[in-house]
């Protein structure tokens, strides 16, 4: 072989080197089943520090309790349906019948991530950020603020979409796969809060213990110091470990049963009647504008006098003030002295905090849009000023529990609900005859 | 090549013929192929080279719904194109008298039975890399049609040549640097396409990475295809062309930011100055999946016609591959692009 064409040949290695080297890298990236992952944040925080053994161990005893990714696994307890929970997990096919299997992974896994963290690759160029499952908090639902969404409330939020948004509405999928895709959203939701609460036992229950002989006594080194032993996570040979395991599901599995007595029913003498003159819906609109700008329903603060969302910008929703915080307790970390435990954490915190997407406000919304992320019936519209909206600045106005008081009547929610859907159809230039109160600060 | 045009050597109108068919044929091949990535019809069947057991023609098509009826509908023409491009050999090696342009039929039968390989190894193995790959060899194939096409026609053997000029040259690369960004630009555009969908810790920086890098090849793409045109109009060489790319691109360009607000919404930059969408997204739409799908498609139309222009204009100038040809690959390149 002569020089030249060994030249050729490298030449046209290197060639073909350059075309392929992208595919590999692509290809090296999807090897594996895939896992769910950890809420790193919440693993290696200044709150819940949580040695890797743990999360080992926290991550065997969660994979026990609910599978994998492509093995969905729900005890009879959760009252998770186990066939629905198949035909939402694992990957994307089509059986001979036409069924489809691996819903979420077709539909929902890009941007909702695969352990439902709102993390999926496509997330960080969504606005708002994509909804992450695991604390069990649903913006936009029938329940009281602190209660969990139906399942009639994940239902409607999949086949309307959430406008405005990335969130589409899934509409054209029958039923039952609709179906299938609440369970499993459900499922990921149950097992993101019992690793919360998996975490926080750990922490708090577990750790280091002094040694003891077979005698009971304590065992000492050779300095005289008791000998510190792990206490492992191991609730299948632990008896005690296993209750309360067994009790922490419970309690998560209560809230998502106990939803359906959660629904905020309106007091039928205070609904508005369907039929209603122009001069009765104007006063009720009048009323409406009243507390709007009033101090008790008080809605100019974040959406500002103009109803534009123009009030306060820079507050932010409880996914991003976790993240903020975290990040503000890593850069404090690095002022301070290192102590023994920020040492052992530091470099994954530095890790973890380099992951975190940029952190964006809670923008209020522009009420004159006509595009309501929650659905736009009255009933809709009425829930929001209700129950507020959980995990954002958007506080509740009526009751937080059944059978309580709220901050301002039945009767006024509704009118707010009339002055919210005039909004879209009333100038934001339209002079007003005063200045309503509680605009001053604001307005100059 | 020979590119003297009263050569004696013969070329075959029905290959010719055939080619057109072949590429009549693949560019729906392309369209639908993006529809089963838009769809994620990918895996309708878990079976290949049959389909629910059933030998690919005769699995009752016409009674399949969704998924199956979209995956189903994309073998079936992947098979109608690996029949014209046997049927093509058959008529070259008839009728034609250029070597080459023998032996390229068989490149392009060896493609389109590698491309279907491809594509059934990602169903068998349920791998997406292997989906993306398949994505980014079928613009290939399109493209040997397209040049079989220009090969085999009648312009090909006729046209004049133009005296071999540096302006003449200097089209040439720019349609080269054309054709070259186009294919980068499908390759990236499948990366985007296809990463979210991986479920590696890396598909977020990948998409990431993709996604600003197929936002500048956009910008690299029309500027090139401006220029190109420029220089098409002033030289007189391939003006229809020229013009046609410049409009694909256009068109493109309108499709790519439809593609990203039907599939992503609007972008919080953009949501700042234009405010929120006023519309709701359908997952499985007809709207969002053909707007999506075309753009897909409409990029390897511009691969396919940047290709054809460059081989025209290499025709026209006298650029031979012949005096290349003793030229190690990368100095060819080179000699080419500059």
């Amino acid at each position: 072989m002569n020089q030249n064409t060994m030249k050729q040949k490298l030449n046209s290695f290197y060639l073909l080197a350059c075309l392929v080297a992208p595919l590999v890298t692509v290809g090296c990236s999807s090897s594996g089943p895939p896992e769910f992952r950890l809420d790193m944040v919440k693993m290696v925080s200044e709150e819940t520090p949580t040695a890797q053994e743990y999360q080992q161990e926290i991550a065997d005893v969660l994979g026990a309790l609910f599978g994998t990714p492509d093995e969905p696994f729900a005890l009879p307890e959760t009252g998770l349906n186990a066939i629905q929970l198949q035909m939402a997990a694992g990957s994307a096919w089509s059986d001979e019948k036409g069924y489809n299997h691996g819903l979420y992974r077709k539909h929902c896994v890009h941007c909702h991530g695969i352990t439902g963290d709102g993390r999926g690759p496509t997330a960080r160029f969504l606005n708002p950020y994509p909804r992450d499952y695991r604390p069990g908090v649903y913006k936009f639902k029938s329940t009281y603020n602190a209660d969990r969404p139906t399942d009639e409330d994940l239902h409607r939020v999949l086949v309307n979409g959430v406008p405005g948004t990335a969130m589409p509405s899934f509409s054209l999928l029958p039923s039952s796969e609709v179906e299938s895709l609440v369970e499993y959203v459900k499922y990921l939701s149950i097992r993101g809060q019992m690793e919360t609460a998996l975490t926080n036992f750990v922490f708090d229950e577990l750790g280091e213990e002094e040694a003891e002989d077979e005698d009971g006594e304590p065992l000492l080194d050779g300095d005289g110091e008791p000998v510190l032993r792990r206490i492992p996570f191991n609730p299948a040979e632990d008896a005690e470990q296993q209750e309360v395991v067994a009790d922490l599901l419970a309690e998560i599995v209560e809230g998502w049963d106990a939803a359906s007595e959660k629904i905020i029913l309106p007091e039928e003498d205070q609904i508005p009647a369907e039929e209603r003159s122009d001069e009765e819906i104007a006063a009720s609109v009048d009323k409406g504008r009243e507390l709007f700008y009033g101090t008790r329903a008080n809605c100019i603060k974040c959406h500002g006098p103009t109803a534009l969302g123009d009030g306060q910008q820079d507050d932010f929703d409880n996914w991003s003030k976790a993240h903020k915080k975290f990040l503000s307790d890593v850069a404090e970390s690095h002022k301070g002295e290192p102590t023994e435990d920020s040492q052992e954490f530091a470099a994954s915190r530095d890790e973890v905090a380099a992951m975190i997407y940029p952190l964006r406000n809670a923008i209020p919304r522009n009420l004159r849009q006509g595009i309501y992320r929650g659905g736009r019936r009255r009933l809709d519209i009425f829930w929001r000023i209700s129950a507020g909206i959980p995990g954002t600045p958007m506080p509740a106005t009526g009751s937080a529990a059944p059978g309580g008081k709220g901050t301002i009547s039945e009767a006024e929610i509704w009118n707010i609900v009339d002055y919210v859907l005039s909004l879209p159809y009333e100038s934001p230039s339209r002079p007003l005859k005063a200045l309503p109160a509680n605009t001053e600060g604001i307005v100059n | 090549m020979n590119s003297d045009p009263n050569n004696t050597q013969r070329r075959s109108k029905w290959a010719h013929r055939c080619a057109w068919l072949l590429v009549c044929a693949t560019f729906p091949l392309i369209w639908v192929g993006g529809l089963v990535t838009t769809t994620d019809a990918g895996m309708a069947f878990r079976d290949w080279i049959t389909s629910d057991g059933y030998w690919m023609p005769f699995y009752p098509w016409l009674s399949s719904t969704g998924d199956k009826f979209v995956e189903h509908g994309h073998r079936l023409l992947g098979m109608a194109a690996g029949l014209l491009s046997i049927l093509l050999v058959v008529l070259t090696w008839l009728g034609e008298s250029r070597r080459w342009v023998r032996m390229f039929s068989l490149a392009i039968l060896a493609g389109v039975i590698l491309q279907g390989v491809l594509g059934g190894m990602r169903v068998m193995f349920d791998q997406r890399t292997l989906a993306l790959v398949h994505g980014c060899t079928g613009p290939l194939f399109f493209a040997m049609g397209i040049a079989m096409v220009v090969f085999t026609s009648q312009w090909w053997e006729s046209v004049p040549k133009a005296a071999s000029s540096p302006s003449g040259k200097k089209v040439l690369r720019l349609a080269v640097v054309c054709t070259c960004l186009a294919y980068a630009q499908l390759v990236v555009g499948a990366i985007v396409r296809h990463s979210p969908h991986m479920l590696s810790t890396i598909s977020p920086v990948l998409f990431q990475i993709a996604v600003y890098f197929h936002l500048f090849l956009a910008l690299m793409i029309v500027a090139h295809v401006l220029l190109l045109a420029a220089r098409c109009l002033r030289s007189q060489l391939q003006v229809a062309g020229g013009l046609i790319l410049l409009g694909l691109v256009g068109i493109q360009l309108l499709l790519g930011m439809s593609t990203w607000l039907v599939k992503y919404g609007m972008p919080a930059w953009a949501m700042a100055w234009i405010g929120e969408l006023q519309f709701l997204n359908r997952e499985a739409d007809f709207f969002q999946a053909s707007i999506i799908t075309s753009h897909v498609a409409v990029g390897s139309l511009i691969l396919v016609i940047s290709l054809a222009i460059a081989l025209r204009i290499a025709r026209q100038t006298g650029f031979s591959a012949r005096s290349l040809s003793n030229l190690p690959t990368s100095t060819r390149l080179v000699e080419v692009l500059l």
